[in-house]
C-alpha cells in the first residue's frame, strides 16, 4: 500500500522578478514500511521537496501539484489539519540538531511539550516520559541531562533528543534530512543505527535525505536519485546501486568508487541555472550521451525493470551497458 | 570516543558578569553597577534614612544654604533639598521603569508579530510605529498632558508610546532572521501553532538585545520627565522630581542661591549617565555574541 503518492509537484519560488524553480515536476511513490532514500547533489532539491511535503516553506514559494497522504490530499489541508499532520504523523529529523532545539528551554521541556500536545497528558507525565524516550534512545544519566540546555549537549546528543521526540510523536512517516552531517563518524554510525531502530520499533515509513551513498546501500531499501529538482531515477537500492539505468546515476557512483585516488573526481559541467525554464532533460549539458533529442525532449519514467524507473531517452541502453 | 558512555562533561560557562568584566576590564563593571546599584539602594531606603520629610514646607527657612542642618541647603519652599534629592529618585526611576516596561510589553510583541507573519500585518505594524516616532517628543508630551489632564499616569503613557516603536522595530528585526531558525523550523514540523511558535520560540530569543536596551531607555525616559516636569507638566511640587526641583531653584541661580538646583541636577545627570554607561556594557555581550 502506498503512504505517500507525490504527482507533479512543482515548487517554485519568486525571487524579485525572477523564477527559481526549485522542484519541476516530481513524482514519487513510498511504500509503507520502506526505508527511502533521496540522495542527489547540493542544490538537486532534496530537503526543498522534504519541506515541502510539510508544506513548511516560506511565503514566496508558490506549491503546484499533488501530495496525498495515506488518502488525503496534503495540499488541499487547512492550517489545523496540517498541525495534526505534522506533530502526530509526519515527523522531521533536521540537518543541524543543536540548531533545531530552542537555546532558551531546557532539552526535557522541549519534548516533554511534544508529549503533552501529542498525548494531552500532564506537565508531570510528560516530562516523565521525556526523561523515559531520552534513556531509550540512549543519553545517559537521562534524569539530569534532561534539565541541560541544548548548548550543553554535543551534537550527537541534540541528534539524540530531536529522535526522541520524534518517537514520542509515533508518526506514521519519519523524514531524516542528512541527520548525520557534521557528526563525527563514529556518531554517525550510532545515530544511524538508532534512527533505523526506532523506524523498527514503531514500524514507520523512513524517508532519509543524503548525499552519501554508502548510508544509503546500509539502511535503505529504495533510491530515489535527483537531480535539478527532477527525479532521475528510483528503484530498489540494489537495482540503482548495481544496475544504475541513468546516466547521473552512473555518473555520481562513479565518484564514489574512485574516491582513494589523490584527486576528487567530479561530474563536469555544471548544473542547469534553477532560474531557466527546462525544455530538454536536465542533465543534457553534462551527459555523455547527450543527443539532440535530449535537448529538446523531457525524457518521461522508463520501467527497465519491475518497480526501476528511469527519466532517460536511452534509459535502456544504460541500464544493459 | 564513545558517545553513549563517555560524554565529555560540559566546562562551566563564564557568567554573564564575568563575560562583561573580561570585555570590558573588571574596574569599569564594577564601577558602574556599583554607583548604580548604590543609588537604587538609597532611593529604595529613602524612608528609613534619617533625612528630613521632604515634603513639609518651612517659610522661615527659604533658600538657605548648605548648612549641618541642610547639607544640600533649602528650596524656595523651605523644604531640604537633600531629603528631596534622595527621595525624587523613587519618583524618577519609577516613572522611567514602569514607562519603559510598559513600552516593551506592547512593542516586542508587535515586533515579534510583525516580524513573523511579514505581509500586510507587518506593512500596518510598521507603518503605524513609524507615525508614532514622527511627532516631536517634548511637543506631543505637552500637548497630550494638556488635553488629557497633566498627571503621572498620563506622563508614564506618552513615554511609553514613544518606545513602543523602539522596542517593536529591534524585535522585527531580530525576528527576521529566526524566522528561518531551524529551531522555528522544528516547532512548526512537530504541529505548534503559528502563535505558539511566536510567543514561546520567537519572542524569547529576542530580548537579550531588548534587555541591553533597556537601561538606555531608562535614561531617555528620565530626561523626558524631568524635562516635562521642567516646565511645569507631569510630576508637579511638592512630590520630590528632579526636574520640578531644577526649575524651582532655576530663577534664584542668577542671585547666587544655586544649590537648590545644582544638587538635583547633577543626582539626574549621574543617573542618566551611569544608565548609559551600563546599557554599553550589556551591549558588549550582544555584539561578543555575534
Amino acid at each position: 500500500m502506498s503512504l505517500l503518492t507525490v504527482s507533479g509537484l512543482q515548487l517554485q519560488f519568486r525571487v524579485e522578478r525572477e523564477t527559481v524553480h526549485a522542484l519541476r515536476s516530481v513524482d514519487l511513490t513510498i511504500r509503507a514500511g520502506t526505508r527511502t532514500a533521496i540522495v542527489g547533489e547540493s542544490g538537486s532539491g532534496k530537503t526543498v521537496l522534504s519541506l515541502a511535503l510539510l508544506r513548511l516553506l516560506p511565503p514566496n514559494a508558490q506549491l503546484a501539484g499533488s501530495i496525498r497522504f495515506r488518502e488525503r490530499e496534503l495540499l488541499d489541508l487547512t492550517d489545523a489539519e496540517l498541525r495534526q499532520v505534522r506533530g502526530g504523523q509526519i515527523a522531521m529529523i533536521f540537518q543541524h540538531a543543536q540548531a533545531a532545539l530552542n537555546p532558551l528551554l531546557p532539552v526535557g521541556r522541549q519534548i516533554a511539550d511534544v508529549c503533552r500536545r501529542h498525548s494531552g497528558v500532564g506537565r508531570a507525565e510528560a516530562w516523565e516520559r521525556a526523561v523515559e524516550v531520552l534513556a531509550a534512545t540512549g543519553i545517559p544519566q537521562a534524569a539530569a541531562r534532561a534539565r541541560d540546555y541544548p548548548h550543553q549537549y554535543s551534537g550527537g546528543m541534540a541528534q539524540r533528543a530531536l529522535i526522541a521526540m520524534a518517537l514520542l510523536c509515533e508518526p506514521q512517516l519519519l523524514i531524516a534530512d542528512e541527520p548525520t552531517s557534521g557528526l563525527d563518524v563514529a556518531v554517525q554510525q550510532q545515530v544511524l543505527a538508532l534512527v533505523e531502530q526506532v523506524v523498527a520499533r514503531l514500524d514507520a515509513t523512513l524517508l532519509l535525505i543524503t548525499h552519501d551513498l554508502a548510508v544509503v546501500a546500509d539502511s535503505c531499501d529504495h533510491i530515489v536519485v535527483m537531480y535539478a529538482g527532477e527525479v532521475m531515477e528510483t528503484g530498489t537500492t540494489a537495482q540503482v546501486l548495481a544496475r544504475p539505468a541513468n546516466p547521473y546515476t552512473a555518473a555520481l557512483l562513479a565518484c564514489f568508487e574512485q574516491t582513494d585516488g589523490e584527486r576528487m573526481p567530479f561530474i563536469p559541467g555544471r548544473t542547469p541555472d534553477m532560474r531557466q525554464p527546462l525544455t530538454g532533460c536536465s542533465f543534457a549539458a553534462r551527459c555523455p550521451l547527450a543527443r539532440d533529442i535530449c535537448q529538446q525532449e523531457r525524457p518521461p519514467p522508463v520501467e527497465v525493470a519491475p518497480g526501476h524507473f528511469s527519466a532517460c531517452h536511452f534509459a535502456q541502453e544504460v541500464v544493459g551497458a | 570516543m564513545n558517545a553513549t558512555a563517555g560524554e565529555p562533561t560540559v566546562a562551566q560557562r563564564p557568567t554573564l558578569m564575568q563575560r562583561m568584566m573580561r570585555a570590558n576590564g573588571a574596574m569599569r563593571v564594577r564601577l558602574n553597577f556599583g554607583l548604580l546599584a548604590l543609588i537604587i539602594l538609597l532611593g529604595l531606603l529613602a524612608p528609613l534614612l534619617p533625612l528630613h520629610d521632604p515634603v513639609r514646607p518651612n517659610p522661615l527657612h527659604r533658600f538657605k544654604p548648605p548648612s549641618v542642618e541642610h547639607p544640600f541647603g533649602t528650596d524656595g519652599n523651605g523644604m531640604d533639598v537633600l531629603s528631596r534629592t534622595i527621595h525624587a529618585i523613587r519618583t524618577d526611576f519609577a516613572l522611567a521603569l514602569s514607562s519603559v516596561a510598559l513600552g516593551i510589553i506592547v512593542g516586542a510583541p508587535l515586533g515579534a508579530l510583525s516580524g513573523y507573519f511579514g505581509g500586510r500585518l507587518d506593512g500596518a505594524i510598521t507603518r503605524v510605529t513609524e507615525v508614532f516616532q514622527g511627532f516631536p517628543q517634548i511637543l506631543f508630551g505637552m500637548a497630550v498632558l494638556a488635553a488629557a489632564g497633566n498627571n503621572m499616569v498620563n506622563l508614564v503613557l506618552i513615554i511609553a508610546f514613544y518606545n513602543v516603536p523602539v522596542y517593536s522595530k529591534m524585535v522585527r528585526s531580530v525576528t527576521l532572521p529566526l524566522r528561518e531558525a531551524d529551531f522555528v523550523q522544528a516547532a512548526r514540523v512537530a504541529g505548534n501553532s503559528p502563535l505558539s511558535v511566536v510567543f514561546r520560540h520567537v519572542l524569547p530569543n529576542t530580548l537579550v538585545p531588548v534587555f541591553s536596551q533597556l537601561p538606555l531607555s531608562c535614561a531617555y525616559a528620565a530626561q523626558m520627565i524631568a524635562g516635562l516636569s521642567f516646565i511645569g507638566l507631569g510630576v508637579a511640587i511638592p512630590t520630590p522630581e528632579w526636574g520640578s526641583m531644577i526649575q524651582l531653584g532655576a530663577n534664584q541661580m542668577v542671585f547666587g542661591k544655586w544649590w537648590a538646583s545644582i544638587f538635583p541636577g547633577l543626582a539626574l545627570f549621574i543617573s542618566v549617565w551611569l544608565l548609559n554607561n551600563v546599557s554599553d556594557l550589556f551591549g558588549s555581550l550582544v555584539v561578543r555574541r555575534g
